[in-house]
């Protein structure tokens, strides 16, 4: 199946952002091909153009054409293209209709109105397939980002499209769970689907390209041949405004850190948490100095995320103490130190105004102290602004002012650059070295190797 | 265990409406909670069945023992608050079996086998879908809360009602606009829209359990009108 642009251009209803222009372009079947560029650029826009849902389901205004065997993609019904079409988008949390993985499987073939042995047989071969026996009659709700993604990947498999369309698939997923996606999609270049992805981190495709675009302000800037992407190097994507193309690899630095007591902020010592009755964190003894990045590191559910909401305060330790400042501090305590900053923020603002978020609940000299924090962060020009209206990046520093508005010494960072662009990565590594030169602790945990490796002083990997 | 068509578990909560509708709060109360219980057992959910159970009979100890011995407002308001709760108790407890123990995929042929039109069939399947995405909202929003000294606590409400509202409702609007967003997007890409009769992995029919529990409904319910009209009790 052919799919091809014709001087298409599209602009969302009331947003510059993600318009493209004058777009020309053909993907023959069996294609592999990338799209790149940074946040904004028009690349989700483009897939959603390829799977109809622009503009039948985002409204805009939609100029050119767009075709699919040589027939144009709004003239196919929605679910004449699904068959089609098989798509994969960056959330795991809202793709899924069920709540439980088999009935989510079937899904598709159910729309589609298959006889019940079919759906059954066709079941089998998939976790037949993609080896996911694991999870099969599981409630969704409990599975990790990583499976979730998994059971979305099969679930359009399933279905068996010609074309793959796949929105930032890898934006919520540690290592493993991006090496999975990878492993699939050998799978399918293989039986010989076209593949379309638009994607910040590039290294996991790197071997699989056949072809790649990179996008710039909605046109194509280059559309190079994968064979010349595999060449370049870190440093020129880097100048276009992308990722690396190669996996880096970050060492264990966990050197001696500066020795002396007074540099010591936060001490862990012999912390054990337990959560529903299973023992997550056992005898953990850390020193976390003040002015140092520290990043940790490790796979899913090893209690990272757990042991940051142990920092906040959020969850009480069984056993052990948590040491700030050679003060030993209880749950209370630690909500006054420490600040977390979300992996989804969004959970974290909640005013109707920029300005009015930092300057929440602070009775006095709010004045000078909001515009210094917005002065920070980068943030003044949006003062008025709604915080919903602020993309990725500005919202995860918007949550940063807020914590310098409060006074915490301890910052804790959980994923901050799932689904950031290479600019703003960089900008949340300036911003995390500003804050650790303003002598606060900051602690992230992340998967994104490019990230510890341009900003991160101290690496713990978890076990 | 046993499992029955989810249309039978529809016509179970419809049969149970009716009863708490007709019937006073009584010993018929009570039986018809026992009823629930076993039906609740037998589908599978045995923990959460037996706790709302017991549950039911700490309020019906409190109501027929202890209620007695008060007096005053303490008497009429309990008095009041008990008898909502014995109205309300069959239809919520048979409704929380029916949604623990049906599968959204299977509510939805079900319905399909009704010719329910699927516009009111999908709202209705992405509601099912959407209670424990809430719960798990819940959690974050109340995480959020507390890293910015702000707790859901009554007293925290009692002292700044405006903060705990701003930091409940905006990120439940934000979020769950953006995740109603996301989920039709990627319904409508794997073809909910499809106009054909959507078709099912699992076999759904009435089955002699069906029937069973059907006949046990019905007579329960015309036993308990009867005995109930003819003053027995």
């Amino acid at each position: 199946m052919k799919v091809e642009l014709k001087d298409v251009s599209f602009k969302y209803p009331n947003t510059e952002k993600g318009a493209i222009k004058g777009i020309n372009l053909s993907i023959k079947q069996g294609e592999f091909v990338l799209l790149a560029g940074a946040s904004g650029c028009g690349k989700t826009t483009i897939t959603r153009l390829i799977n109809g849902l622009i503009p039948g389901f985002y409204g805009g205004k939609q100029e050119g054409k767009a075709f699919i065997n040589e027939k144009e993609i709004k003239d196919y019904k929605s679910f004449e293209l699904s068959s089609m079409v098989g798509c994969v988008f960056q959330n795991p949390r809202t793709q899924f209709f069920n709540v439980d993985t088999d009935s989510e499987l079937a899904f598709g073939l159910e729309n589609a109105g298959k006889d019940r042995e079919t759906i059954n047989n066709v079941l089998d071969k998939v976790t037949d397939d993609l080896g996911i026996w694991n999870l099969r009659n599981r409630d969704i709700f409990k599975l990790s980002g990583g499976e979730k993604q998994k059971i979305a990947f099969a679930s359009v498999y399933a279905t068996d499209p010609d074309i793959y369309v796949l929105d930032e698939p890898s934006a919520n997923l540690d290592a493993k769970g991006v090496e999975s996606i990878k492993h699939n999609l050998e799978k399918i270049k293989d039986k010989g689907k076209t593949v379309i992805v638009a994607e910040h981190r590039l290294y996991y495709l790197k071997d699989l390209v056949d072809r790649v675009i990179i996008m710039c302000d909605g046109h194509i800037d280059k559309d190079i041949s994968g064979e010349v992407f595999r060449k370049m190097q870190p440093k020129e994507l880097n100048q276009l405004g992308l990722r690396t193309n190669r996996a880096e690899k970050v060492e264990n630095r966990r050197e001696k850190v500066d020795s002396k007591e007074e540099s010591i902020n936060l001490t862990l010592k012999n912390i054990c948490v337990e959560l529903g009755g299973k023992t997550i964190l056992d005898d953990l003894n850390l020193n976390f100095p003040a002015g140092t990045i520290t990043c940790i590191t490790g796979h899913n559910g090893v209690g990272k995320s757990t042991l940051l909401r142990t920092l906040c305060g959020l969850i009480k330790a069984k056993r052990g103490e948590i040491i700030v400042k050679g003060k030993k501090c209880g749950a209370k305590k630690l909500k006054e130190k420490a600040f977390l900053v979300m992996q989804d923020v969004n959970y974290q603002l909640f005013a109707d105004s920029v300005y009015n978020e930092c300057s929440l609940g602070l009775k006095e000299g709010k004045g000078e102290k909001t515009d210094r924090a917005l002065e920070s962060m980068g943030l003044c020009e949006y003062k008025d602004r709604h915080p919903n209206t602020l993309s990725g990046g500005e919202k995860q520093r918007l949550a940063i002012a807020v914590s310098l508005m409060m006074d915490k010494d301890i910052l804790l960072f959980d994923e901050p650059t799932s689904g950031l662009d290479y600019k703003n990565m960089i900008l949340c590594a300036d911003i995390m070295k500003k804050m650790a030169a303003m002598g606060k602790t900051v602690i992230v945990v992340t998967h994104d190797e490019e990230f510890m490796k341009c900003c991160c002083e101290r690496v713990i990997s978890f076990s | 265990m046993i499992h029955l068509d989810p249309r039978t578990k529809i016509i179970l909560l419809i049969i149970t409406v009716i009863f708490s509708v007709y019937v006073p709060n009584g010993i018929f109360t009570s039986l018809w909670i026992a009823m629930i219980t076993v039906l609740g057992v037998m589908l599978g959910r045995i923990k959460k069945t037996v706790r709302a159970a017991i549950i039911f009979a700490a309020l019906m100890y409190i109501a027929v023992f202890l209620l007695p011995c008060l007096d005053g407002t303490i008497h009429t308001s309990l008095l009041v608050w008990l008898a909502l709760m014995f109205k309300c108790y069959p239809g919520f407890m048979l409704a929380s079996v029916v949604v623990g123990t049906t599968q959204i995929s299977e509510f939805m042929a079900a319905l399909a086998k009704w010719n329910i039109p699927k516009a009111l069939v999908i709202p209705l399947a992405i509601m099912f879908r959407y209670f424990p995405t809430v719960k798990e909202d819940w959690g974050f929003i109340k995480d959020a809360m507390a890293i910015r000294g702000i707790s859901a606590s009554p007293i925290c409400f009692l002292k700044n009602p405006g903060a705990v509202v701003d930091a409940l409702y905006t990120p439940i609007l934000v979020t769950a606009s953006r995740a109603a967003d996301e989920l039709s997007a990627s319904a409508i890409s794997r073809g909910i829209e499809n106009p054909g009769r959507r078709t099912s992995r699992l076999d759904i029919r009435f089955r002699p359990a069906d029937i069973a529990w059907l006949f046990i409904f019905i007579n329960a319910l015309v036993s308990a009108i009867i005995l109930n009209s003819g003053g027995v009790l």
